[in-house]
């Protein structure tokens, strides 16, 4: 087999994705492409999203037509950087098709499993990817959200760490039983899981208010939080548009909840009905509606934040970076103003709240310089 | 959640109502079965085994095995759903309401109208219905026109195990009365389902698949249909959206009317006789208010009006099919 070829492989977005098709080809047979580029346009039973390039190299092949449906690991494409002949190609890709074996659930076992820990009365459910991994990593979402929507980044990652993602109590497939969404107590439930996992040190990502209780976490455990990537967080400035977190809670139908789910994004297209229906689908759900009001209760009133982080943020010692869409609707992206010099910021053009699906790439690269 | 079949869905379902609420009582034929006898108890729970276990987590004072009289379990759920307790009453077979329709027309449908809003009626009536397990012509009819046709009762025909649950829970939980059909040959499809409760609320129609060619329109068991004829012509390279109804009464209308606008092309897929039935009433509807957007004529897939045949080979000729549906959107594609 030519040690020159390289294959590209259908992605695995998230654990619950089995199967993508491709939508469309964005590059060519015989383009060059660049590692970080947008390669096609995929469509799993969730979203439709970009796939960018995971490697530099000439695009010698595309291995599958469009609108076919292929398992996870397929071989999509190869490339190679010089001028290899046809029939090496078709070797290395009736090789890699008699090797491959599509990923079976029962066989993967429990690496591919969503896993529950009980701290006291909350259920916490969470995915550990990368077990084998010295460093750790644990991904935080926001209000409303839930650990899927880490699907572009946890996978990346634990090619390089142990990588955690968890639902916070309320959200997800954890607890639906909230009495204090307060960030101290959020705050402790991410201590008392690294504990009763035996994680001594660890790296957050959080996003909004998943950043917020990352914060919190930071000041609190100083010995167990090595860094923090902070993604639109909650707590460094007054302003945020409250009516997103009312009309989440309260919108009961498509019609009305997929306007609200818009504003997270620059690009509102992205929003698509079998998203919005997930989103529902959680909502409904006894006791989220209840639990959710309790978070919300602890973010903001009247168009103003309750927590102040900023000046406990300026006084850790470990790195810090933030990350926030210019175009976020949600919290504004001037809120990084006024913090210590030696916190990385970045401000992202044409992105809106959800910095890591908006641009996940770019996310992992930060995710990984900052640890 | 974890990967549950339409019949335990159902039944999970009715164990966590049960739990939540200490008035929510099943009643029916055999929905335990052995009551009063010396033989096994819970020996069916229904007769396709939708109920079991329910006794013994309740007892004989919430799981009632009643006599064989639909007239009498609906009587008994209506007037108990009037004092305050949430029946889920059981008729077996929907063939069966000839016997019990002046208790579901007259009685249970009219209390609220009647009374002037001050008496509510929240009863729940399971039943099963639809064709093709060889039951012959009076066990395998698809009758909800019949219930659509009255003002006062809502119609749910969930097509899924996530939406049996969810709509199950809904319905008990309605103060106004329900009838909530199982299609027979849906009880042991599987899917992912949580293992919390939640609902889903009536008059809202759910998009299984999203396409620009084709529009197919379907309820209960023929939204299984529609979605593998769709996923057929993806392969041909034309894209269908599939509507599943969900609930007949309310009828989510909007949807309805989005679904057929967004690609002019309509094919309804309604299991029930071919008059007056929900593929009428939706062409109808979409020919008053989108006629414009109309780009074919409206295909209905429905059977012939007849009697659902014994035989075998008659029936399979009889039900609506992926190959009737197919061949129904070929023409207009």
């Amino acid at each position: 087999m030519s040690e020159s070829l390289i294959a590209i492989t259908m992605p695995k977005w998230g654990l619950a994705m089995k199967e993508g098709a491709i939508l469309q080809w964005l590059k060519n047979e015989g383009d060059e492409v660049k590692k970080g580029e947008t390669l096609v346009e995929i469509e799993t039973d969730k979203v439709v999203n970009e796939m960018e390039s995971p490697e530099d190299g000439k695009l010698l092949k595309k291995c599958i037509e469009t609108d076919i449906r292929v398992p996870v690991g397929s071989l999509i494409a190869v490339y190679g950087n010089e001028s290899i002949s046809d029939e090496e190609i078709e070797k290395f890709i009736s090789e890699f098709n008699e090797n491959f074996v599509v990923e079976d659930d029962e066989a993967a076992g429990e690496a591919n499993k969503y896993e529950k820990i009980m701290l006291g009365d909350i259920e916490i459910n969470f995915s550990n990817i990368g077990e084998e991994k010295e460093k750790n990593i644990l991904f935080i979402h926001g209000f409303g959200g839930d650990l899927n929507n880490w699907m572009f980044n946890q996978e990346e990652l634990s090619k390089d760490y142990n990588t955690f993602a968890i639902d916070l109590p309320g959200h997800g497939q954890s607890s639906k039983n909230v009495t204090d969404g307060s960030l101290k107590n959020m705050a402790k439930i991410i201590n008392d899981f690294c504990s009763k996992n035996n994680i001594s040190k660890i790296n957050l990502v959080g996003h909004s208010y998943g950043a917020g209780i990352a914060i919190q976490a930071a000041c609190d455990f100083k010995d167990l939080i090595e860094s923090l990537t902070l993604i639109s967080p909650i707590g460094l400035g007054k302003e945020i548009d409250d009516s997103y977190l009312e009309d989440f809670i309260t919108s009961e139908s498509r019609r009305d909840l997929k306007p609200v789910l818009e504003k997270l994004y620059a690009n509102s297209e992205i929003i698509t009905r079998d998203m919005v229906n997930e989103v529902l689908s959680y909502k409904r759900i006894d006791g989220v509606e209840n639990s959710l009001k309790i978070m919300k209760d602890q973010i903001s009133k009247s168009n103003t934040q309750h927590n102040e982080l900023k000046d406990q943020l300026n006084a850790l010692e470990i790195p810090v970076s933030i990350i926030w869409g210019k175009n976020d609707n949600i919290i504004p992206s001037n809120h990084t103003e006024k913090l210590n010099e030696k916190i990385s910021i970045q401000i992202i053009e044409n992105c809106g709240h959800m910095a890591h699906t908006e641009y996940a790439s770019k996310v992992n690269e930060i995710i990984k310089s900052t640890n | 959640m974890s990967v549950k079949s339409y019949r335990d869905a159902i039944n999970e379902a009715l164990l966590q109502e049960m739990k939540k609420d200490e008035n929510v009582v099943v009643m029916g034929e055999d929905v335990a079965g052995g009551a009063g006898t010396n033989g096994e108890q819970d020996a069916w729970g229904g007769v396709l085994g939708v109920t079991k276990g329910l006794l013994g987590h309740y007892g004989r004072e919430r799981v009632i095995d009643t006599p064989i009289t639909e007239t009498a379990i609906l009587g008994m759920a209506s007037g108990a759903a009037l004092t305050g307790l949430r029946p889920v009453a059981e008729l077996m077979f929907v063939d069966f309401m000839g016997v019990c329709f002046d208790q579901i027309l007259n009685q249970t449908a009219k209390f609220r109208y009647m009374f002037g809003g001050k008496a509510v009626t929240p009863v729940t009536i399971r039943t099963m219905y639809g064709g093709g397990l060889r039951a012959a012509s009076q066990h395998s009819q698809c009758l909800y026109p019949m219930f659509t046709h009255v003002p006062g009762i809502k119609v749910v025909v969930p097509s899924c195990a996530y939406d049996a649950k969810g709509l199950l829970i809904q319905s008990i939980r309605d103060d106004d009365p329900v009838i909530y059909m199982e299609h027979k040959n849906l009880y042991d499809v599987t899917q992912e389902v949580p293992d919390e409760s939640y609902t889903i609320p009536f008059g809202e129609a759910n998009f299984t698949r999203e396409g620009k060619d084709i529009t197919f329109i379907g309820m209960g068991q023929t939204v299984g249909i529609c979605n593998k004829v769709a996923d057929k012509l993806k392969s041909e390279g034309k894209s269908a959206t599939v509507l599943d109804l969900r609930t007949l009464s309310p009828l989510d209308e909007d949807s309805v009317l989005e679904a057929a606008e967004e690609t002019g092309k309509v094919v309804i897929v309604d299991e029930s006789y071919p008059r007056c039935n929900m593929a009428t009433d939706l062409s109808a509807l979409i020919c008053q208010e989108s006629f414009s957007s109309l780009k074919a004529p409206i295909k209905m897939v429905t059977p012939p009006h007849t009697p659902v045949p014994f035989s075998p080979p008659l029936e399979d000729l009889y039900l609506p099919s992926e190959e009737k549906v197919y061949n129904a959107a070929k023409e207009i594609l």
